[in-house]
């Protein structure tokens, strides 16, 4: 079987994000289809999340590779790894994480067959790969508008840079000089020169489209034994219904507050639903709304098994919108904003609801159908569930995605 | 030089005043339930927003409340602000500062309060005590004055890029080749 050479400058295990587990996830995947995988990680002892890897936690060999403070550039970087990947002599080179040294990475291997992985909008934007300001998703990006994204993007990277305390974002801005004018042909090059490149929904899809034509969507995964299916309570007109929004909830891209607007809406006109949020500020708190604390991802399924419809008023066009697919797996109607990977997910009218980001009538009148309908939220319920078993379960995503990717761009090269 | 001991042995004291710094992250709340409930004869000074103390100190968890401006303070953009907090801090005075996490420009702040002890209760909820050497506390000042001109000169590198590339854009020589 193909020997795979996984690239990532940001894997840590235990995982810091949801990066990391898809890239554990589809290592782990490639490895039990047969494939010899090795992984090449960025190790940084002075940086959190780089390269802090307890390895016998993971069945694969890991290569750490370790930088210093004046190593970590892009120029001596990308050969260092380099020179570890072809001591392994793979048959494609898969970039996983990483942000700004990226491009250089993959220049360096443009002999290999290149499978790049892209987890957010990392390379449209450089404020913090969100697309994302002011409320709204971006109608320009940065290889469109490069001198105009540097600019917004050094507003929200000034502070980190003024202080030399870095971030892991702010730290690879520096150290591939990316705000110089040439490290925009470098992107380009780069994502010319990928022989397939994955990304999580097809709105990032049609932004990679002019610059390669040969972009997958790849959705991620959820462990669907963590998250089991429960049918939701059977509950009468005048039961209080609990509705659910979790993650991140004092993330002002998050919109909690639509979904506080969409409460004060419905709660004119009854009084049958309480919603919970994962928050800590109990400041938040009204007769409506109830912050019940930040749970972990280990509570998380309890949670969702005790609400009744689960909520995700994203603003931002979320990448992938992992809690609307661990709410459908625990057999929950979802009412998401059909922005990013969470119109991908959602099938409207079908495992739950889309309204557009940022409208909080749409959002009540959603909500309003689904409460009045005990019914429909089963059914939808249910529908969500099978969608996530076909769609969304790790071995299946690995097993039908990754083998004819990988093929395809073997046979090609 | 440096050592976090975890509750009890950490912090075998019986505070009469507490000073808590409130600054980023949201188990605020949490901390002043968990002071309050560690040491109840203690009086609690909470250093920080309004909006977030003042809730307490009406539930009569807060005895006194040195309001801040900002949620985030800067030291260089606040720096003002800061000068007055710590003059507050000082004026208190307190046997224990409490912060929400730990970090140089924290401990920093503690060998400037007076106060003779430092307690963190971070995020997930671990209650521990921080001794830091005055030594310690210096060389982090002096890496902090080294970081600023280093952060000041990148900034003032890619401020000046920025502003090159803008010029060169505006007389139509973009150094830009599109795909």
């Amino acid at each position: 079987m193909a020997k795979i050479a996984i690239v990532d400058l940001m894997f840590s295990w235990p995982p810091h994000g949801g990066g990391c587990i898809d890239v554990k996830e589809t290592a782990s995947g490639l490895k039990r289809l047969g494939y010899d995988v090795h992984l090449f990680a960025g190790y940084c002892p002075w940086a959190w999340q780089r390269g802090a890897i307890e390895e016998n936690l993971l069945d694969f060999p890991v290569h750490k590779i370790e930088f210093t403070y004046a190593s970590f550039t892009r120029f001596a970087l990308p050969k260092r790894f380099r020179k570890a990947v072809d001591g392994f002599s793979p048959d494609v080179v898969f970039f996983g994480d990483s942000y700004f040294l990226k491009p250089f990475l993959i220049e360096a291997f443009a002999d290999y067959p290149v499978v790049a992985r892209f987890y957010t909008y990392e390379v449209f934007c450089p404020r913090y790969y969100m697309l994302y300001r002011d409320g709204h998703t971006c109608d320009t990006h940065y290889l469109e508008s490069p001198l105009h994204c540097m600019r917004c993007a050094m507003e929200e990277m000034r502070y980190p840079i003024l202080r030399w305390r870095h971030d892991v974002w702010s730290h690879e801005f520096v150290a591939s000089l990316a705000f110089l004018p040439g490290y925009h042909k470098h992107v380009v090059s780069s994502m010319q020169r990928c022989d397939a490149i994955i990304v999580y929904n097809r709105m990032t899809r049609d932004l990679f489209l002019p610059y390669n034509s040969n972009v997958y969507v790849v959705p991620g995964g959820v462990d669907i034994e963590r998250f089991p299916y429960s049918e939701p309570s059977r509950k009468g007109v005048r039961d209080t219904k609990y509705i659910l929004m979790t993650g991140r909830v004092g993330d002002e891209r998050k919109g909690v507050w639509v979904l506080q607007d969409a409460a004060a809406i419905l709660r004119k006109e009854r009084d049958d639903f309480k919603v919970w949020i994962t928050h800590d500020d109990v400041t938040a708190n009204d007769d409506v709304i109830e912050a019940i604390g930040w749970h972990t991802h280990d509570k998380l399924p309890q949670l969702y098994s005790r609400a009744d419809i689960c909520v995700v008023p994203s603003l931002w066009p979320e990448p992938f919108g992992m809690v609307a697919v661990e709410a459908m797996a625990s057999g929950r109607p979802v009412v998401a904003s059909k922005t990013g990977g969470l119109a991908d997910s959602v099938v409207d009218g079908e495992t739950g609801f889309l309204v557009p980001p940022g409208d909080a009538p749409a959002l009540a009148d959603k909500l309003r159908v689904l409460l009045d309908d005990a019914e429909l939220r089963t059914g939808m319920g249910r529908r969500g569930r099978e969608r996530v078993e076909e769609i969304f379960s790790w071995p299946r995503i690995i097993q039908e995605h990754y083998p004819p990717i990988l093929s395809e761009v073997m046979v090609r090269s | 030089m440096y050592m976090e001991q975890d509750q009890p042995d950490g912090l075998d004291i019986r505070p009469a005043r507490i000073t808590l710094f409130c600054s980023i992250g949201n188990h605020f709340e949490r901390a002043v339930r968990e002071l309050k409930r560690r040491f109840p004869e203690a009086a609690l000074t909470v250093v920080g927003p309004t909006w977030r103390a003042a809730p307490l100190r009406e539930a009569g968890l807060v005895d006194n409340l040195v309001a801040v401006s900002r949620d985030k303070l800067s030291l260089t953009k606040d720096f003002r602000e800061c000068a007055r907090l710590l003059a507050a801090i000082r004026r208190g005075p307190c046997d224990l500062l409490v912060t929400m996490y730990d970090s140089p420009g924290l401990n920093i702040l503690h060998s400037l309060s007076g106060c003779p002890h430092h307690a963190v209760f971070d995020a997930r909820a671990r209650f521990y005590s921080v001794r830091v050497s005055r030594l310690y506390a210096a060389r982090m000042a002096v890496g902090g004055v080294v970081r600023a001109i280093l952060g000041g000169l990148t900034y003032v590198l890619i401020r000046s890029t920025l502003f090159l590339w803008g010029l060169a854009k505006r007389r139509g020589r973009a150094p830009l080749r599109r795909p």
